[in-house]
Parts: structure tokens; C-alpha cells; sequence
């Protein structure tokens, strides 16, 4: 991912004195994530922050370097699942204490952010919850919703937060019929060219998602990510 | 009559207590988070601590010793006839039980799929409701099914009204008795009214469970209030509910296989006690009772026929046939597979005979690929060839002085031959299993014969029997009654 700090209404960049410490800390960083140590990633954070390390360089050259090893070997079928999400897991431990030094007004800049929920009269909350976990690893804001997920509330959030994405999950061959309702409602709402549809669970495919009017749709967690990263415009790895 | 004598068995009694130990410590704590304040205050007045702000009941073991004791010696046959068989008391002491290999088990065919496999363009399409008439037409006529589902989801339909118009297919379609989902407590009085409908009132339905269905509680540790709701309902109408759970090692249970186990076990016990602390005479059936499932931690996935499940299976019903002495049932003949063939034919059989080795009162469910999530006529067909080659295998080696056949082989003597002996032709139907679809001719004779496929021939019985078979309609007066049922659920279940 690409971490940089924005401000909404300036230009300005602002500088970080760093010590010669800090390439040391940034391997640290990385191989904290790459070994998915979510417990002591708070640490060697902390440290970095006493280093005085840029927390732009922090994420993108320690905690980002790391997660797209583990991302690449899991590619590559030599990571497995819970590599992965512990990995994810320490990447957001990090920018938990890395986001401390951002000074006021100033953000780490999201890839977007994302409404995710598993359907109205489905209780799976699993694969969601891993996506849920490695949007956030990749740089976008996540607002979980959970399960059992009513159309009204995917309305109401999706009126509130005004996110790029709303991603719908599903399990139950039944409840696949509430993913075209979310959709309609946020049409009537006036909401649906302000926002993209990502759809996807087990008995979801490709054509139920283009019958529906869905703008996308993810076998799995890491199409899921490319496929909202293409939903947002930004580039994939 | 089943002639393996020993159920195979996947751990010592040391192993079971060990299981079962494991189970009552993770009810007492953490305890069962149970999203309904009627399901906790059972637990409550039963002297579990209860809080109602966190939803948790921590339940202390001997309090779930009780309802493992009311519960032993119930076994629960269907074909719509209730059979309760008590084997000992209340004093009975924890200790095994042989388990034993069944002579005959149920074979289920049930599955809820969202698609139907077109086995010629291979491509999977949405499951309409003229799959789920056919599916449930096909399995009626079929010998080695015993009990019959939907097999898939009418997706035309609004997700409220199917369980409803799933039950009136059911019955209209199949003489069998049927298995059938239900999320809701709302669905299922229309269900049960259907049901009533045909077994000919509230007293006989009891007397004849025609629809049965089962529950799944949610990994790990939750029961959500739809699913409370469901198990008392049921049990106040003494109709037979299965309560099931379905942890994923390594995402919603422990990754290791025993503690996968041991926390299913608690979860299911948890779920009966729902139903024994409303009424300790009532109806539960362990089908398919822990039911874990297994994950592909490379490309994730859930697995519902890793091999690890076929020996979940086997531990499981071990667990409840020797330990607390109830027989059970589980599911099998899963594939995985996206199509039916050599990596689904594997799955299937070991998935299917496992459970069945170690005494399964039934298996299900069959005829379906692709996780479980796509339904194939043509496999239903295979997966019965399947089971009657196991049914074969049950039956064992005869040993008696008929089939030890001294005086026929003094008879032959030294280099003559068995064929022109009576005790062959007498013996040749039945000592050998002879398949219906599998192909065993020489290979210059199948060439001759068009070189066919056994998806060929699964293919042509299925269209031979949906051109042919029609279940026994429903008599005229019930027919109605149900059909105005089913408009009635439409009216009032449709949500806007």
C-alpha cells in the first residue's frame, strides 16, 4: 500500500528529524508483521515513534513491506490462511501506535473506505470478517456492521459514513435474495451512483452478481481486494 | 444382517472420557452464549450462573450430566414412526457402551443447494422450482433413499417463503419422509401445519414425524434466539428436532481435530439441554450432532469432505454409541469436487463408508458436489450405487456350513469346476454385489458398445426415471389443505 499523509486543506507536508536508528527498527517493523506478532508489533512501534521515525516511512517501508511478503507467499500457496490474517492483524496493531505521532489535522491517507455485512437472516460471520480484516490491512477504512444484517441499517450507514464500497457477504442459499434488496434500496435512496456494490460468499458467482447489479465480485478474500482496490482506482500492488 | 463384527473405533475409553471432560469444562467456563433470555433462564432455574447482560450461561457439569443422562439409551428411528428404546436408567454410571455396526441405516438425500449441475455443458445454473420437484421426484423413486430434502432452493422465490413451498413440494412429491431446514420459528408453524396436513392431525403427526428438521448452533459457543426458539417449539410439540454444529478447525474451533471435537460436543450438548430442560421426556436426535468441518488453509475454503471429516464422523458417532450410549447418525457422501469423477467418487466413499464403519444409524447427504453448494441428478445416482456396494460390504462374510462348502468343493474334486454346481447358481445372485451403473465389460466389448461412460449411464437413469416415475399423489382433501396453507404463508410471511 501507498501510506501518505494527507491534510484535507493544505498542501503541507510536515518532516520528521529521523535517528540513524531507524532502518534497523523499519526491518523490525516488517518482520513483526511478516511473522504475524500482533502482541510485540506495539512495541517496536513505540520505538520507532522514539526514534523519531516519519510514520509514513513507518508504514510503508516496516509494516506494509512485511504484509506483502506474507500477501506474495501466500500468492504463491507456501503462506497459509492464518499466516496471512495474523500478519494483517500485527499490521494494524502498528498503525494503531503509528497513527499517535500523526500531528493534528493530518491523516494517514485511506484507500477508501468500506460498509461490510453479512445479510439480513445469516449469522456466518467468518468470511467477512477475514476480508473485513485485510481491507484494513491494504489501507481502507472498514466499518464492520457485523451479521444479520438488515436492509435498512446497509441503508442507514451507507447514508451516514458515505463510503465508496458497500460490500455485502452471504452464506445461505436464502439469503442471497437480500443482496438485490440492498441494492434496490440504495437506488431508491438516491445513493447507488455514489457508491460501488461488492458482493461475495460461498454460493455467490460472478452471474448472480451481474443479475443483480452488483459493480463486483470476489471468490475469495485476495480477489476481493484487488477488485475493491479497482473499484476505488487505485493500482494493485 | 451385518456381520462386521466391531465397529472401527478412533480412541481408547480413556480418549472418550478425556473428550467428554473437555466438553463439560468448556460449559462451565467459558459457559454458552445464548442470545435469548427464555434459553438462559432454563439454564438459570437449573442452577447454572446465568448473566443476562452478557448472554452467557456458565453450566456447572453435574447440571449437564443430568440431561446427558436423561438422554442415554433414546434412539430415533424415522420412516415417520417413533421408536424410543430406554437401554438402562437414571443410575446408569459413565461408562462405554459397545458400539455396533448397523444391519440397515438411513441413507438422506437433503442439501438446499443454489444450483443444478448441467453435467454436458459443465456449467452449475440457478436451482428454479422445477429442479426441486424433479430432485425430490428422482430421490422418491430411488431404492436406496430413505429419507428426501429439497435439493435445492427455488431462487425465484423470495428467501421467506421457500422453507414453506419447500414443504409442500416435499410431501406432494415423495411418499418418503422428509428432512427439511427452518430458520425461523414463524416458517416452521407452517411447516408443521403442512405436516400436520398430511399425517392427519397434531396427535398422529406425533405418532408419524413425517417432516423432520434440525438446527445449527453457531461456533463457536453461540445459540442465537431463532435457533431457542426453534429447539422449544419442537420440543413442545414432541416432535423430534436435530441439533447440529458446524465449527471449521482452525477458523470457528480449535485447529486441532480432538479439540474441534470437544467443543462441538459441548456446543450440541448445550442445545440439547435447551430441549431437556423444557421437557426431559422430549424427542432429540443426534443427526447430524457435532458436525466439524475442516478448512483448506492454502486457497480457503471449507471443506465439507476433507478426509479428516470422514474420521470426525466415525470419533463422533463412537463418542455418542459408546459413551453416552445414544445412537447417531452423520453426514457423508460429500464431495468437495467441482464435478462428479475420480476426486468426487473418493471424497464420496470415504466420507460415506467411514461414519457407516463405526455404526452409523444414518448418512446423508447425498447427490451433491462442488462444497455442497451444487446439486448433480447424475451423482445422486452414483452416490446410491455407492451405498449399496457399502451395504454389501456391511453384510459381510457369511461363515456357516452352507457357505464353507466342503461337500461342494469334495463334490467338484481336484481340476474340475464350480459352474455346473447347484450350490453356485444357488449362491451366484446374492453373494456378489452386482452395480447398476458401473461398467465391467472386456474392453473389446466396450468399445463395441460405444465405449460408454458410467456418467452415460447415470445420465440415462436419471432421465428414465424422471420420464417415467410419479409419486403417489396426496389425496384430494389434503392437497388443498396444503395448498391453502402455502397461500396463507404467502400472504403473511412476505416481507415488502
Amino acid at each position: 500500500m501507498r501510506a501518505e499523509l494527507h491534510h484535507p486543506h493544505s498542501t503541507e507536508r510536515c518532516h520528521f528529524l529521523q535517528s540513524k536508528d531507524v532502518g534497523k527498527i523499519l526491518d523490525e517493523l516488517a518482520n513483526c508483521v511478516m511473522n504475524g506478532d500482533y502482541e510485540s508489533v506495539q512495541n517496536v512501534a513505540k520505538k520507532a515513534l522514539d526514534a523519531k521515525c516519519d510514520p509514513v516511512v513507518a508504514v510503508e517501508q516496516g509494516l506494509a513491506k512485511g504484509l506483502k511478503v506474507v500477501g506474495d507467499s501466500f500468492g504463491r500457496g507456501e503462506a497459509f490462511l492464518p499466516d496471512l490474517v495474523q500478519a494483517a492483524a500485527a499490521m494494524k496493531a502498528g498503525v494503531e501506535i503509528i497513527k499517535t505521532a500523526i500531528p493534528k489535522g493530518f491523516e494517514l491517507k485511506s484507500l477508501g473506505s468500506i460498509v461490510i455485512g453479512t445479510v439480513e437472516g445469516d449469522i456466518h460471520d467468518i468470511g467477512k470478517s477475514i476480508l473485513a480484516a485485510m481491507f484494513e490491512a491494504n489501507g481502507f477504512t472498514v466499518h464492520d456492521l457485523g451479521v444479520d444484517v438488515s436492509s435498512t441499517r446497509f441503508l442507514e450507514t451507507t447514508g451516514e459514513v458515505k463510503p465508496n464500497i458497500v460490500a455485502m457477504s452471504a452464506l445461505l442459499t436464502t439469503t442471497l435474495a437480500r443482496m438485490p434488496e440492498v441494492i434496490k434500496g440504495l437506488g431508491k435512496a438516491g445513493l447507488r451512483q455514489k457508491v460501488k456494490v461488492m458482493v461475495g460468499g460461498a454460493p455467490v458467482t460472478r452471474e448472480w452478481a451481474d443479475e443483480i447489479g452488483a459493480d463486483a465480485h470476489g471468490t475469495d478474500a485476495s480477489e476481493g481486494i484487488i477488485k475493491a482496490k479497482q473499484l476505488v482506482g487505485a493500482k494493485s500492488k | 444382517m451385518a456381520r462386521l463384527h466391531n465397529p472401527i473405533r478412533f480412541f481408547t475409553d480413556e480418549e472418550l472420557y478425556a473428550i467428554h471432560q473437555t466438553s463439560l469444562q468448556i460449559l462451565e467456563n467459558p459457559g454458552i452464549r445464548i442470545d435469548a433470555p427464555n434459553g438462559l433462564k432454563l439454564f438459570e432455574d437449573a442452577g447454572a450462573e446465568v448473566s443476562y447482560k452478557d448472554k452467557v450461561a456458565k453450566i456447572p457439569s453435574h447440571l449437564m450430566e443430568e440431561v446427558m443422562k436423561k438422554t442415554r439409551g433414546e434412539t430415533w428411528e424415522l420412516h415417520g414412526k417413533e421408536h424410543r428404546v430406554k437401554i438402562g436408567g437414571e443410575d446408569i454410571v459413565f461408562t462405554t457402551y459397545a458400539g455396533k455396526i448397523r444391519d440397515t441405516r438411513i441413507i438422506r438425500f437433503d442439501g438446499s443447494c443454489a444450483y443444478v449441475l448441467d453435467l454436458e455443458a459443465k456449467e452449475r445454473r440457478i436451482a428454479n422450482s422445477r429442479d426441486v420437484i424433479d430432485g425430490i421426484r428422482l430421490n422418491d423413486a430411488l431404492k436406496n433413499i430413505h429419507v428426501v430434502s429439497f435439493p435445492v432452493n427455488d431462487q425465484t422465490l423470495a428467501p421467506e417463503l421457500r422453507t414453506v413451498h419447500a414443504a409442500a413440494d416435499l410431501v406432494k412429491n415423495t411418499t418418503k419422509p422428509g428432512g427439511i431446514d427452518i430458520f425461523d420459528v414463524n416458517e416452521a408453524k407452517y411447516v408443521l401445519r403442512i405436516a400436520e396436513a398430511v399425517a392427519g392431525g397434531k396427535e398422529e403427526l406425533r405418532k408419524k414425524p413425517i417432516l423432520t428438521t434440525f438446527v445449527e448452533l453457531n461456533s463457536p459457543l453461540t445459540i442465537d434466539d431463532r435457533t431457542v426458539d426453534l429447539i422449544i417449539m419442537y420440543t413442545k410439540e414432541y416432535l423430534p428436532i436435530g441439533i447440529s454444529t458446524m465449527p471449521i478447525a482452525g477458523l470457528t474451533g480449535p485447529c486441532t481435530l480432538a479439540g474441534d471435537l470437544a467443543l462441538a460436543n459441548a456446543e450440541v450438548w448445550a442445545g440439547i439441554g435447551i430441549a431437556k430442560l423444557t421437557d426431559p421426556n422430549a424427542p432429540v436426535q443426534v443427526f447430524p450432532g457435532p458436525d466439524p468441518l475442516t478448512y483448506d488453509m492454502r486457497t480457503c475454503s471449507a471443506l465439507y469432505s476433507g478426509v479428516e471429516r470422514g474420521m470426525f464422523y466415525a470419533g463422533k458417532i463412537q463418542l455418542y454409541a459408546e459413551f453416552y450410549n445414544i445412537a447417531s447418525g452423520s453426514t457423508g457422501f460429500k464431495a468437495d469436487a467441482p464435478l462428479p469423477g475420480i476426486q468426487a467418487t473418493y471424497e464420496k466413499l470415504m466420507s460415506g463408508l467411514l461414519p457407516i464403519l463405526a455404526g452409523a444409524t444414518e448418512v446423508g447427504n447425498i447427490g451433491y458436489v462442488d462444497h455442497n453448494l451444487t446439486y448433480s441428478p447424475e451423482q445422486t445416482v452414483l452416490d446410491c450405487e455407492m451405498a449399496d456396494m457399502i451395504d454389501r460390504v456391511i453384510r459381510g462374510i457369511e461363515v456357516s456350513e452352507e457357505t464353507l462348502a466342503l461337500d461342494v468343493i469334495r463334490q467338484v474334486g481336484i481340476k474340475g469346476n464350480f459352474l455346473m454346481s447347484k450350490h453356485t447358481s444357488k449362491h451366484a445372485k446374492t453373494e456378489f454385489w452386482y452395480p447398476e451403473l458401473a461398467n465391467r465389460l472386456y474392453w473389446d466389448t466396450w468399445k463395441k458398445q460405444g465405449s460408454r461412460d458410467i456418467l452415460d449411464a447415470a445420465k440415462a437413469k436419471v432421465q428414465e426415471i424422471l420420464k417415467i416415475h410419479h409419486p403417489k399423489p396426496l389425496d384430494r382433501s389434503s392437497e388443498k389443505e396444503i395448498d391453502a396453507i402455502v397461500k396463507k404463508a404467502d400472504k403473511e410471511l412476505k416481507k415488502t
